[in-house]
């Protein structure tokens, strides 16, 4: 199973990683970290680029040894900007599209996105399932019109990191 | 080889030491070397130490947690202008999820 992480639960690895409080949260954030291996956990671009570029504390390294990027492909925008009309937030939008329509390589990526999102937002993964059912018709459609392998993607499950590791 | 290295430290914490390593089992010297070791490969921050620009851990693990979403929110927003124009090709075998 792949799974991205987004940077909600990223940044409870990162607390519980430098000794802040262990919340419920964190712990299971962290478990997560623990449990699953760079094949299996992914992180986009822009999280990248904050474990690397603007935080300085070597425990964000951890993180980014025990991850995976996944990058965009040309179809995540087009895919974000039709959940941004179904009210997604921009950001959530971009998340959940990265999900569906991403890859592990600049070039001849192996993977087409992951299975799920994860994240500590109990408001996203809600929408999400409220409007599940629209989601897929959506997607439907537009998978129909592209080429392999983009033909074959699917919407991504939207879990917290408890149900995450409960069901492991 | 090892070598020798002197620490003053003043009576209070050179107590609190001592009876903190007692109740770990140590010996005072094995509890500072081990505290150097993970300092030095980066297991133990300091409280001053940079977190990022501008910010101490200390000031970091201070954040609550509104606090600290909107700053991740600001961090994201100026890793987008960075990253954001990236586009990957994938493979047409590329694996779907199952």
């Amino acid at each position: 199973m792949r799974y991205l992480l987004d940077k909600s639960v990223v940044r409870r690895c990162l607390r519980g990683l430098i000794g802040g409080a262990l919340t419920d949260d964190v712990r299971h954030s962290l478990r997560l970290l623990k449990t699953f291996g760079p094949d299996e956990l992914y992180i986009s671009l822009q999280t990248l680029h904050i474990l690397t570029h603007i935080i300085k504390v070597p425990q964000a390294r951890l993180i980014i040894a025990r991850t995976s990027v996944l990058y965009p492909v040309k179809y995540t925008k087009r895919w974000a900007r039709r959940l941004r009309e179904m009210g997604f937030e921009r950001e959530d939008a971009y998340l959940l599209s990265l999900a569906t329509f991403s890859t592990d390589r600049l070039k001849e990526g192996r993977i087409l996105g992951v299975h799920g999102l994860v994240t500590c937002d109990y408001h996203l993964q809600n929408h999400l399932l409220a409007l599940q059912p629209q989601l897929e018709i959506r997607l439907r459609r537009m998978t129909a019109q592209l080429s392999p392998p983009y033909n074959s993607a699917r919407l991504p499950t939207v879990n917290t990191p408890d149900q995450i590791t409960l069901s492991t | 080889m090892p070598t020798t290295m002197t620490i003053t430290l003043d009576s209070e914490i050179q107590e609190a030491l001592n009876h903190k390593s007692r109740q770990l089992h140590l010996d005072p010297e094995t509890a500072v070397v081990q505290l150097i070791r993970d300092f030095v490969q980066g297991r133990l921050l300091l409280a001053d130490q940079e977190f990022a620009e501008g910010l101490t851990v200390a000031e970091y693990v201070a954040l609550n947690d509104e606090q600290e979403a909107a700053l991740w929110d600001r961090w994201y927003t100026e890793a987008d202008r960075q990253v954001g124009h990236i586009i990957a090709e994938a493979s047409p075998d590329a694996l779907p999820p199952r």
